[in-house]
């Protein structure tokens, strides 16, 4: 019989079925094969610094041949972080070790390995961990996650263009106000005010800095407490609508903006200035060298109650059934020894902050454009803050809650009251679906 | 040869009929499942909840705006695309010789991977900088934010998917039309029926079954489109352009409410299976009527 012939008979038939049968057997009999014990993978976000991302791999290559234990980097985006980050929490295949957004420490505590030990030990040569570092990745005074480095939140600004118009950077909400004002006045061409209005991080940190900087909080110290519908509440977002809607310094497409649109036009010389962290900076010195001479940063002006920024990092975090614990400890022992941890944020060259105390003496912190980013340290509050960091303050921030009042009042012409309301009552949700009971 | 005894079909089905079971029917009955728990990511334990998910997706105004908000931007990008595809596909089919070439031409949104896509009509809808609010401002004056306002973000997102998915509809379409056998051709241009006429009678009976696989692969990319939404507006200004599949995203990965997610979702399955079952009944009506009238 020829081959042909055998594949169009019923033996052939039945050959095929078998064989699908068997593949389809094989694929939920066999077990997924688990790592080898002498690796360590670990899934790390590639962060906006390509010399920061290559002296972590550097590192991990001496960790390599001096332990002997191999390390595989999975590097994912920071628009990845999410759905990698479940997927490495809902999977024993996913990897060893993970960096997390700090606040994502929260919502997965129950899943994460206690690193309170680590913690401690790597902590003590350094004098501590900033607060803000602590207060994210903590649950009942226990390290779920280990600090690694924080990114700042600066206002930055067109030095040359304040020169020109003899303007100086804002020192209080008023005043930038006032500046933007002044600007717009000076110069129609360019728009002063640089925030998007729409669901970006860069929005959503500055929605959140104003609104504590005007006394006002999403949820009170208890953590339970709803208090968004206050008076400062409507002090601060009236603010910024009028800066939007009748002062018109904010970009009338904002509510259109992406988390790259502030980057790149202000790259491009069409804002005045901006919120973001220091890597427009960076950007600027490896492209436009003038430009980013005449590049100012400050930390974030103060309001009527003080001057506060939205402060966010990252951590490493490891699942909690994980048996690979001594090589993890091992691994982040390794990473947090001083010359490492040093090296790591020295070829940052300032696109992150330390978490560590002990590393105010780095080089990049004597350049006084960057500065600012060690100083916003004492500035910084986590979200959920005057609360504790909870599952239910971080889904508040990741809704966008506050950038849909803005939304509501200015594009679906509700009143302020109203979208408060609105915002409450989604609030409220967010906290009862987090089972905390009001 | 043929398979006769009921025992051998069986047998022939069974590893079939296996693979859906587990590959596609396993998941969706797990995901089905946890919509009556409060699932979350890398929880193993569930508590039951009964019919909550539901009750809060249907009575949460986010929620179910969201739901109507993914029904309207499948039906109205689908209708879209249908038409294009058809208009397209008849001009094609009536000078293929001609316009061989602008096959490949309209091919290219698909070559695109969608992240590009997103990022390419980022820069091109930038307020300040990009290509087309230039080209708008220099013909009528006036700069429009895109993606910035509620009612034209919507437009601009349901255009990029009418942009990105016509091609399919017109491959899909042309393929129906260039399957009419050449002895038909020939005959109903002997009976005179040629140009508009043939089309009516004869290219779209052809086409027919083509348009309404378009039609049914339109409704769903329309439902479960995520990449060509999420990156460019993230379901903003707002809510404005937040459909029911980018609201899952949120309630499941950022909030870890897993089962409120898939609930979103089932909640979309009823509508999907009413439209597929009304379409292939419209099909079956269809090729029934053109059986009996050749």
């Amino acid at each position: 019989m020829a081959v042909k012939d055998f594949f169009r008979g019923r033996a052939g038939y039945v050959v095929a079925c078998t064989g699908l049968l068997v593949l389809i057997v094989l694929f939920f009999v066999i077990p997924t094969k688990k790592q080898d014990d002498n690796t360590l993978t670990i899934v790390a976000l590639k962060i906006w610094s390509d010399p920061l991302n290559a002296k972590f791999e550097q590192i991990c290559a001496e960790y390599e041949k001096q332990y002997n234990v191999k390390v595989r980097i999975v590097h994912f985006s920071p628009d990845e972080a999410d759905s990698k980050l479940a997927s490495f929490i809902n999977s024993d295949t996913g990897g060893d070790l993970a960096v997390f957004p700090a606040q994502k420490i929260s919502i997965y505590n129950d899943q994460l390995m206690d690193l309170t030990d680590v913690a401690n030990d790597v902590s003590t040569p350094y004098g501590g961990f900033y607060p803000i570092a602590s207060d994210m990745t903590t649950v009942q005074g226990r390290y779920y996650g280990l600090p690694l480095y924080s990114w700042c939140h600066l206002w930055i600004y067109d030095g040359a263009l304040l020169k020109r118009y003899n303007l100086q950077p804002a020192n209080t909400f008023d005043e930038a106000e006032h500046l933007a004002l002044a600007l717009k006045k000076s110069d129609p061409n360019v728009d002063s005010f640089g925030i998007g209005m729409g669901k970006d991080d860069d929005t959503a940190m500055f929605l959140q800095s104003v609104m504590w900087a005007y006394g006002a909080s999403i949820v009170g110290k208890d953590g339970k407490t709803i208090t968004i519908d206050s008076k400062q509440t409507r002090q601060a977002l009236s603010y910024v609508i009028r800066l939007y809607r009748d002062d018109k310094v904010i970009p009338a497409g904002a509510f259109g903006w992406d988390g790259a649109t502030n980057n790149t036009n202000f790259l491009a010389k069409r804002l005045a200035f901006t919120m973001n962290s220091p890597t427009i900076l960076l950007k600027a010195r490896e492209n436009d060298e003038p430009f980013a001479r005449s590049i100012v940063e400050t930390v974030y002006p103060s309001g009527p109650v003080g001057r506060f920024s939205y402060g966010t990092g990252f951590a490493f975090g490891a699942r909690r059934s994980n048996p690979k614990r001594h090589a993890i400890e091992q691994f982040l022992r390794f990473l947090y020894s001083r010359d490492n941890y040093r090296d790591l944020l020295t070829a940052g060259g300032g696109a992150v902050n330390p978490w560590l105390k002990g590393c105010e003496d780095l080089p990049m912190w004597k350049d006084p454009q960057l500065k600012p980013c060690l100083d916003s340290l004492q500035y910084q509050k986590p979200v959920g803050w005057p609360g504790p960091v909870t599952p239910a303050a971080s889904q508040v921030f990741d809704q966008r809650i506050l950038a849909q009042i803005l939304s509501d009042v200015i594009n679906n012409h509700m009143t302020l009251d109203d979208a408060i309301d609105k915002a409450e009552r989604n609030i409220r949700d967010i906290y009862a679906t987090n089972g905390v009971s009001q | 040869m043929t398979l006769a005894s009921k025992g051998e079909v069986t047998a022939c089905v069974a590893p079939a009929l296996l693979y859906l079971i587990l590959i596609v029917g396993w998941p969706e009955a797990n995901s089905l499942l946890s919509t009556f728990t409060d699932s979350s990511v890398g929880h193993q334990r569930h508590a039951f909840v009964g019919l909550q998910n539901y009750h809060r997706i249907l009575t949460v105004d986010e929620y179910r705006d969201a739901l109507v908000r993914g029904f309207v931007y499948a039906l109205l990008t689908t209708i879209i695309k249908t038409v294009f595809g058809l208009t397209v596909s008849i001009c094609i089919y009536r000078n293929i010789s001609r316009f061989r070439w602008l096959t490949a031409v309209i091919l290219l949104p698909l070559a695109l991977p969608s992240s590009i896509c997103s990022s390419l009509w980022i820069w091109i809808l930038n307020d300040h900088l990009g290509a087309l609010s230039l080209i708008v401002y220099r013909v009528f004056g006036q700069s429009y934010s895109f993606l910035g306002s509620p009612h034209l973000a919507f437009i601009t997102i349901a255009g990029i998917s009418v942009w990105r998915e016509t091609p399919v509809f017109i491959l899909l379409i042309t393929t129906g039309l260039r399957s009419i056998p050449n002895s038909v051709v020939e005959a109903s241009s002997l009976d005179g029926a040629t140009g508009m006429v043939f089309l009516r009678y004869i290219g779209f009976s052809f086409a027919w079954p083509y348009v309404v696989a378009s039609v049914l692969l339109g409704l769903v990319l329309g439902f479960a489109d995520f990449a060509g939404i999420y990156p460019l507006t993230r379901g903003g200004p707002g809510n404005s352009t937040q459909t029911a599949v980018t609201m899952a995203f949120e309630l499941g990965i950022p909030g870890n409410h897993l089962a409120l997610a898939y609930t979103m979702i089932f909640l979309m399955t009823p509508f999907l299976i009413l439209m597929g079952w009304s379409l292939s009944r419209l099909t079956m009506v269809k090729e029934t009527s053109h059986v009996g009238s050749t």
